[in-house]
């Protein structure tokens, strides 16, 4: 079985930052803005909307950035062998 | 709903099974009945085919009724849950593409021929690839059922109303795979894949507009309790690496499932696979962000899990319970969507609100069907493929292999149906919420991974590594298990409450499982050399 090509440096970048969207968005970087529930001057929603729902929805923007890029730029419309079906 | 639009969801329900079974029919006029065609339809599936197949697979009763009801449990953190999807769409391309053009050069037709092929060894791998599967795919056949059986007790209230769900869901899905295979479950999976991301969508659109439309929704959001919005949410489950963990192994052990994986051997080219991830990561998390998810919010807001006085409910042994318009045990909040369609739809938009609500259940079901077909249909293909061609009738022909896998189906469906209805009818249902299962379930899935990553990407393990690796990585998700304690009692009781409670069970098995089979094959590499 052939092992493919190295990774250029663009997919590289999209690697890191979809990792670091996945950390940030719904790993352990939720710690920087997650409210204590027990703290009764907590803020909970900005502009109306939970702070948490908007923390994800920031993240998802940039999954969704990361995904379209690598789909225009890295994607390959062919196989392994070249043949385009 | 009202006496006057009663008869909408059976009428609607009973147009949607007939026309399962009619694809079922139309598929089995197109095949040839020959193997590759019954399981991966000919390895021609063009790009909407495949990607609406893929997102069906990939979304069940999990996407319909587990997540709203885990964010009606725990608010709005379990919404941070969707940033999997994206997460599974890049690896459509990026496993599946290399996936298909590897098996279509060798002719493969299950997970478990391409491993064994890779790593040289056609009785341990093999044997291990296809337990994994059966382990993934049975929980993940059960739920569905399940799902089918609550969905009726809500929709058709009366005796034997969730028994009458489950073997209706079960029978007819098992006749159209049974009759038309691959295609059949394809194109069965294309209508339910359309109802099931409409269903996603007015779902959320109906609760926001229930409660008054966006900014009425958010205000009453707002004045939840803290809980539920923050970490870990109320039941204090979802810590951050929790969710993190259970994120991305979701995600990517349901993308290497073997009913996944056939459908990447099943995609026509490349090009099909790559539209299709684009087409999985965009649509399938926008109906997760604001549709589904905002059901669960919705839900807290008209059935809070607060009393007057701010205490919550709980059982005896102090487990959360919802409101009691919702259910009267802590498996119940899955049932939030159902409640909420069909005591305030109807109401708020008149005739069209019955047919919207009509529409959504039946979506709901569509979701657990399309999940069900697939897992039935891809372990058949493995039991026939891995375990009785190879193992105990090498002479069979494809022909006859392909009834021996209709046979299974059958056997298979109604074990999974008569699971179901003993562990309804106990008195502490062990089968409990449908996240929680789901999860035990891509944990085993999840095992596959180290192997497919180095098969696809690295080349350095070896056959000797890679069994290892996969006994250890079950082994460790067994001891995590509810089963575990079934056998063994309260022995290792406090080491399995804390290591739950750090990350998700697949992560621990997956890192025994890797550490493995890199040990393993670095040493097995030294010993040849």
């Amino acid at each position: 079985m052939s092992i493919p090509e190295k990774p250029s440096g663009l997919a590289l970048v999209l690697s890191v930052l979809f990792l670091l969207s996945m950390v940030m968005g719904s790993g352990p970087g939720l710690r920087l803005i997650n409210p204590d529930y027990a703290d009764p001057n907590a803020v909970f929603t900005v502009a109306g909307l939970p702070i948490i729902y908007l923390w994800g929805l920031f993240w998802y923007g940039i999954q969704l950035a990361v995904i379209l890029t690598a789909y225009s730029k890295i994607w390959k419309k062919t196989d392994a062998a070249g043949a385009e079906y | 709903m009202s006496e006057t639009h009663s008869y909408l969801p059976h009428t609607i329900l009973v147009l949607y099974l007939f026309m399962l079974l009619v694809f079922g029919y139309l598929s089995y006029r197109r095949s040839n009945n020959n193997e590759a065609d019954y399981y991966l339809a000919g390895r021609d599936q063009g790009w909407w085919v495949t990607a609406l197949t893929i997102m069906a697979t990939f979304f069940s009763s999990f996407a319909l009724l587990g997540a709203p009801g885990m964010v009606y449990r725990d608010g709005v953190v379990f919404a941070l849950f969707s940033l999997n999807v994206p997460l599974a769409g890049a690896a459509v391309y990026i496993l599946g593409s290399r996936i298909r053009s590897i098996g279509r050069k060798h002719g493969y037709l299950t997970p478990g021929e391409m491993i064994a092929g890779h790593y040289k060894s056609p009785v341990a791998l093999r044997l291990l690839v296809a337990l994994i599967g059966v382990l993934y795919t049975l929980p993940y056949v059960v739920i569905q059922i399940q799902a089918g059986g609550i969905l009726s007790q809500q929709m058709f209230p009366g005796a034997n109303a969730f028994e009458t769900g489950a073997v209706l869901l079960a029978i007819v899905t098992m006749l159209y795979i049974m009759i038309g295979g691959m295609r059949s479950v394809a194109w069965t999976d294309v209508v339910q894949g359309l109802l099931l991301v409409g269903g996603m969508l007015l779902g959320g659109i109906a609760v926001v507009a229930i409660l008054g439309g966006p900014v009425s929704f958010f205000q009453a959001v707002a004045k939840l309790p803290p809980k539920s919005l923050s970490a870990p949410g109320t039941a204090g489950y979802w810590q951050p690496e929790m969710l993190f963990t259970a994120s991305v192994f979701a995600s990517i052990g349901s993308m290497i499932q073997p009913a996944q994986w056939m459908r990447f051997y099943a995609a026509r080219s490349n090009q099909v696979l790559r539209r299709s991830a684009l087409i999985f990561a965009v649509v399938l998390t926008t109906c997760f962000f604001f549709g589904v998810m905002l059901v669960g919010l919705g839900g807290q807001v008209l059935y809070p899990l607060v009393d007057a006085s701010g205490d919550y409910r709980m059982t005896e042994t102090g487990r959360l319970l919802p409101h009691p318009s919702v259910g009267d045990a802590p498996n119940q909040f899955d049932q939030i969507l159902v409640v909420v369609l069909k005591n305030h739809l109807p109401e708020l938009l008149g005739p069209l609100g019955a047919l919207l609500a009509a529409l959504i259940l039946v979506a709901i079901m569509a979701a657990a069907m399309s999940t069900a077909d697939s897992n039935l249909h891809a372990l058949s293909a493995l039991l026939t493929h891995d375990i009785y061609r190879p193992f105990i009738r090498p002479k069979a022909t494809r022909n006859e292999r392909a009834w021996v896998g209709r046979g299974l189906i059958a056997i298979v469906t109604i074990a999974a149906l008569a699971l179901v209805i003993l562990a309804r009818r106990s008195a502490d249902n062990p089968l409990g919420m449908i996240v929680i299962l789901g999860l035990l379930a891509i944990a085993f899935s999840t095992q596959l991974l180290p192997l497919t990553i180095d098969m696809l990407f690295v080349g350095k393990g070896t056959r000797a590594g890679a069994v290892a690796g996969l006994i250890v990585g079950v082994i460790i998700i067994f001891f995590l298990s509810p089963f575990f304690p079934m056998l063994a009692g309260t022995s290792f009781k406090d080491l399995i409450v804390a290591m739950k409670k750090m990350i998700d069970t697949g992560a621990w098995g997956l890192a025994g499982n890797t550490l493995t089979f890199v040990l393993v094959s670095a040493w097995t590499k030294k010993c040849a050399n």
